[in-house]
């Protein structure tokens, strides 16, 4: 049985990753896919700890998470289509024209 | 027994008619509408005066306080007169600034109006705060919307400084709501009374610095130069003709009703600053070239020397202030109409472009002089009274304080060196093709000098009608 | 009851402001009101002979305060308000005359608006009707001076007389409030009976204000340069306003006032600063060329010989040389309007060219230069008895060499300009010749009224070794003039080099314009202090701008920046949550 603590790291290095993946990437797909490690990574933390400190509320929030990221991986891809329907382009940087 | 509500009615069926006139296109001058409606508010409150008043009753919430509280107190029946009568002397001046026929300024005037007069019969402080508000941002968009070209930056000064003062206020109501439960201004009276008044000294504070940005004086002024000038010269009538009472009204009901005995420790400094303020406003309208904004800083003269009298804390002061604002409130919009119908005629209100007006425009000169004379404070005029009067109270208060009484020498000259470059000598060129006053324009003028002089003749008018005992 | 005195003047005024001028002639309402307030004051007069009639009327209420008006009869007064009538009466008929060609109507509105104001101020026993009327008075006379208003002379004449004046107004106005405040009450009489009970402070500092506004009124120094420059206005206007009238208010209130000053110990001052001025206005006599001019500095001469009488507790003498000096004074001033008017000019020298010779225009300017004199037997000689009572004797010395230059001064008027026996063909009206002869004759004979006048106002007067001499000091003037101005003319001009060149050009009238030039510097120093603090407003204004300029470019609709905020935020806040929870 590995320590908790591997996991943990893991799943931060994992977050910290994601977490400058959202901050530095043009692209959005790529956005999108660091979204989805970002959850991916909470996910696995939540599960692990279930594992290791023998309760079972962490596999529920682990479910809760996976759920909701699918539908938000949904929505999110189709808003992602509509606008590379309308701009010709998935950069991030003509997402500014549409403020207001 | 007339209801005070029914001052309302006109003006609120004015506002209702015309937009009816506008949407259903019915062809009406607009300005019928207005002046019928005025003229009915007038009447009812002429029939109130001899009849007598009643009271009005409106909860709108009654966990917070809030309702609307028409009821007449000590000292609202003056500035009633002035709310209601002076505007109708003031709307035939629109059109040196408005195009004809425009339907939203006469709505918005007589927003103003009636916002105007509830706040006067105002008991409860948060319907006083409400009407106050409506009409100031009424103010700042008139005096946006048809102002000079810089009239966006003088509105949002006017609007931030009022505001503030505004803020100000309802801190200090809020305050009073804390200590006394209450916002009517019945009940919150016996309550205030019996506090020791050491207490109320930052909510006192409060209000007058809010009363200070609004009259204006030294040294919160800086908005008012701006503001006067780059408004049309209804609105400027308007700002200093009733808007600078705003104001005084509400530290006067502090004064004399809510918090009596706290007064005494702010006399002296403000009385002081009062006084440099008179003088600072001398020595800077002594120094403009510009009828107007000559005519704008007298009014912060005037409004000064009323604070002095306010806060001279014996009720010779006082009735001596709330005349002098009155009268100054007769006065001053005719001053500001007359530069407003001169700007028209020669498209200037430089006093060292015009010259050798008394040639022409007789008329215009002798209510000209009228103007400059009653300001002055020529016996005969209504601000005599008011000036004497706040000077004996300030003198009653502390020997000292009489000392603002020489600004009026300094006003002398700067009102006669205007009726010299503007009346007398010789002609300009600016000013040959003129007319002089038409029928409308005199009978306003006309109608303007009759209230001064029989104000300055006949004081008891204003003074009987003030009750300084309670509310 | 009082009241119906100033009753036709209010009418008048009613009349001529709002009756066209072709229906009734603004110069006939005029009169005829003047007449009906002459004929009302005379018969007051003679129903109140030595009573003493007070009457009150609440103005209007404040606190415990009652402001009252209170109108007086007593001999004093309703004398003053005869001899006020009747001189506006006559001035009145000769404005027939010399204002013909002008317009009228604003002319006799302001003229019946100064009388109804000096009718007012002799009745009044209330000091603030008093001060009403006093400013009433101001105005009016403003308006008067500023009759010719296209010319610059005028108009600027009429701004230094109001702001000067105003200066008094002002002190009077505060003394007032001084006296309200320390007894309550308005009316002079109660005032003067309760003297005792009013702090010695405030009793001096009424006093000083009071003898400020009355050297203010009647142009003594250091007011006095308003009233040579007054001279603008039309002569009729000079002759009423500041000859006989309302100059003599100052006069008129010191008398009223003199148990007051008295208590206060300002008269050797006051003392003082007549006698300055009557040398600074003879020696500036001497030195004009203008009839007008010449006869406002004697007008100031005589003024000062008033104060004089009332500082040497000789009020009674005072107020009898203030009516004699009404009628010899508005006597010359019309003479010289006639002159104005037939001849075109006010320079003595130029009058000088035209041959006036016939006896009706010498005769009534010698009566009336001899009684400006104090030669016997007109009307100034016994004025000068009246005048003198009290004096002592440095007083006295100093009071002849003044006589002398006094004489000395009107004669050069008269030789100067009535010099040619010619046959000079003018004609005038009778409106003209009827005030000038009537003037003339009380001028001669009505100086023998000072024995009459014991019996209204008890007067002393002594005919003594003083007045001898002081009458062979005037005819001794009245030759030195004869023999230095008949045929040639000895002008001064060459001192009045030299005292150019000792003050650099500073004469007393550029001083006091300076200092109104530099409360005008000082008002530009303060307005562009409010220009700068303006700009600082505006400034503040615009910070608030750029700083919400510079905040608006966070919300640039990138999403990556967002985010970094975002994550920014969400670091802040766990470190937040859970420092407060301890974990490592």
């Amino acid at each position: 049985m590995i320590p908790y603590s591997y996991v943990f790291y893991l799943t931060s290095a994992l977050f910290v990753i994601a977490v400058f993946g959202i901050l530095i990437k043009r692209n959005l797909i790529n956005f999108i896919i660091s979204i989805e490690i970002i959850i991916n990574s909470a996910l696995v933390n939540f599960a692990a700890g279930s594992y290791y400190f023998g309760y079972l509320n962490g596999v529920s929030y682990a479910l809760l998470i996976l759920v909701i990221a699918v539908f938000e991986a949904a929505v999110a891809i189709a808003l992602v289509v509509f606008y590379q329907r309308i701009t010709n382009s998935l950069d991030m940087s003509s997402l500014k024209e549409y403020r207001g | 027994m007339v209801d005070l509500v029914y001052l309302l009615v006109p003006g609120i069926l004015g506002i209702l008619a015309l937009y009816l006139n506008k949407a259903a296109n019915l062809r009406i001058r607009a300005s019928w509408i207005s002046y019928a409606a005025m003229i009915a508010t007038v009447l009812i409150f002429v029939s109130g005066v001899i009849t007598g008043f009643s009271g009005f009753s409106l909860v709108i919430s009654r966990a917070i306080d809030f309702s609307i509280l028409f009821a007449l107190n000590g000292i609202s029946l003056p500035f009633l007169l002035l709310a209601v009568l002076l505007p109708i002397l003031i709307f035939p001046s629109r059109r040196y600034d408005i195009p004809e026929e425009n339907t939203l300024f006469d709505t918005m005037f007589l927003l103003v109006y009636i916002s105007l007069i509830s706040m006067f019969m105002s008991s409860n402080l948060l319907g006083l705060f409400m009407f106050m508000e409506i009409a100031l941002l009424s103010a700042f968009a008139m005096i946006f919307l048809w102002g000079n070209r810089n009239s966006f930056s003088s509105a949002m000064k006017f609007l931030i400084f009022t505001q503030i003062s505004s803020m100000l206020i309802l801190t200090s109501f809020l305050m009073i709501f804390l200590y006394t439960g209450s916002f009517s201004l019945y009940a919150m009276q016996s309550i205030l009374r019996s506090m020791n008044p050491a207490y109320l000294i930052p909510i006192f504070s409060l209000v007058l610095i809010s009363a200070l940005i609004k009259f204006p004086v030294f040294p919160l002024h800086e908005w008012m130069p701006d503001a006067y000038f780059d408004s049309p010269t209804s609105i400027t009538s308007m700002l200093s003709g009733l808007f600078s009472k705003l104001g005084g009204y509400v530290l006067l009901l502090f004064i004399v009703f809510l918090m009596p005995r706290t007064v005494s420790y702010f006399s002296t400094p403000v009385m002081v600053l009062a006084a440099v303020s008179a003088f600072y406003a001398a020595f800077v309208a002594l120094s403009q070239r510009n009828l107007k904004m000559m005519f704008s800083y007298s009014s912060m003269l005037y409004m000064s020397v009323a604070l002095l009298g306010m806060m001279s804390n014996n009720p010779i002061g006082i009735d001596g202030s709330i005349f002098l604002m009155v009268s100054y409130g007769f006065i001053s919009p005719m001053a500001f109409t007359l530069t407003g119908y001169l700007k028209s005629q020669t498209s200037t209100d430089d006093m060292s472009a015009l010259g050798g007006l008394m040639r022409k425009l007789p008329l215009f000169s002798l209510f000209f002089v009228i103007a400059v004379f009653s300001s002055i404070g020529v016996p005969g005029f209504s601000n005599f009274i008011g000036e004497f009067l706040v000077f004996l109270g300030a003198f009653k208060y502390n020997p000292v304080f009489v000392a603002p009484i020489l600004s009026l020498i300094i006003a002398t000259a700067y009102y006669l060196y205007s009726i010299k470059r503007v009346l007398f000598e010789r002609f300009t060129s600016a000013v040959k093709k003129l007319h002089d006053l038409d029928a409308a324009e005199t009978i306003q003028m006309g109608v303007f000098s009759s209230i001064i002089i029989l104000l300055g003749v006949l004081p008891y008018i204003i003074i009987n009608s003030i009750n300084l005992g309670g509310i | 009851m009082i009241y119906l005195i100033l009753l036709p003047m209010i009418a008048a005024l009613f009349l001529i402001a709002f009756v066209r001028e072709r229906t009734i002639r603004s110069s006939y309402t005029a009169i005829s009101m003047a007449f009906l307030s002459f004929i009302t004051s005379a018969a007051m007069f003679y129903a109140y002979f030595s009573d003493n009639l007070i009457e009150n009327y609440s103005w209007f209420k404040i606190g415990g305060y009652s402001f009252q008006i209170s109108l007086i009869a007593n001999n004093l007064h309703l004398l003053m308000a005869v001899v006020v009538s009747f001189i506006s009466l006559l001035i009145l008929i000769f404005s027939i005359f010399y204002m013909r060609r002008e317009k009228q109507k604003r002319y006799y509105f302001e003229m019946s608006l100064f009388i109804f104001a000096m009718l007012g101020l002799v009745i009044s026993d209330s000091l603030i009707l008093f001060y009403i009327f006093w400013e009433l008075m101001s105005i009016s006379s403003y308006l008067l001076i500023s009759f010719r208003y296209d010319k610059k002379p005028a108009s600027d004449a009429a701004k230094k007389a109001l702001i000067l004046t105003k200066i008094g107004d002002v002190s009077l106005l505060t003394a007032i409030i001084i006296l309200f405040a320390n007894t309550g009450t308005f009316s002079i009489t109660s005032i003067l009976s309760s003297l005792s009970t009013i702090p010695q402070i405030y009793v001096i500092s009424a006093s000083i204000l009071f003898v400020i506004a009355a050297l203010s009124k009647s142009a003594q120094f250091p007011f006095y340069v308003w009233l040579p420059d007054a001279m603008e206005a039309p002569t009729t206007v000079s002759a009423l306003l500041h000859s006989a009238t309302m100059v003599a208010s100052g006069v008129f209130l010191l008398v009223v006032l003199s148990p007051l000053l008295q208590a206060s110990g300002i008269f050797p001052y006051l003392l003082t600063v007549s006698l300055i001025t009557i040398f600074i206005s003879s020696l500036l006599a001497l030195d004009s060329v203008d009839t007008k001019r010449i006869l406002a500095y004697s007008t100031i001469d005589s003024l000062a010989f008033m104060f004089l009488a009332v500082a040497t507790l000789n009020a009674d003498g005072a107020l009898f040389y203030l009516i004699m000096h009404a009628v010899f004074k508005s006597l010359l001033f019309l003479l010289a309007g006639e002159l104005l008017i037939l001849f075109g000019t006010r320079n003595i020298f130029r009058l000088r060219a035209d041959r006036i010779g016939k006896p009706i225009f010498y005769i009534p300017a010698f009566i009336g230069l001899a009684s400006l004199a104090g030669i016997p037997p007109f009307l100034g000689f016994f004025a000068h008895a009246a005048l003198s009572y009290n004096f002592s004797i440095g007083v006295e010395l100093l009071f002849s060499i003044a006589t002398f230059l006094t004489s000395l001064f009107s004669f050069r008027l008269f030789f100067t300009v009535y010099r040619y026996k010619g046959t000079g063909r003018v004609r005038e009206d009778i409106t003209a010749k009827i005030p000038i002869i009537i003037l003339s004759v009380l001028s001669v004979a009505g100086g023998f009224s000072l024995f009459a006048f014991n019996s209204i106002i008890p007067i002393s007067y002594s005919f003594g070794l003083f007045l001898l001499f002081d009458s062979i000091v005037a005819l001794l003037g009245m030759s030195a003039a004869y023999y230095l101005y008949f045929n040639r003319n000895v002008s001064y001009a060459w001192l009045g080099r030299r005292l150019k060149s000792v003050f650099r050009g500073w004469t007393y009238d550029r001083v006091l314009t300076t200092i109104g030039l530099a409360f005008t510097r000082f008002g530009d120093m303060v307005g562009s202090f409010e220009n700068t603090l303006r700009i600082l407003v505006d400034k503040l204004g615009s910070l608030s701008l750029s700083l919400s300029y510079h905040s608006r470019r966070l919300q640039n609709g990138d999403l990556s920046s967002y985010m970094v905020i975002f994550i920014i935020g969400v670091i802040l806040l766990m470190i937040l949550l859970l420092g407060s929870v301890k974990l490592w």
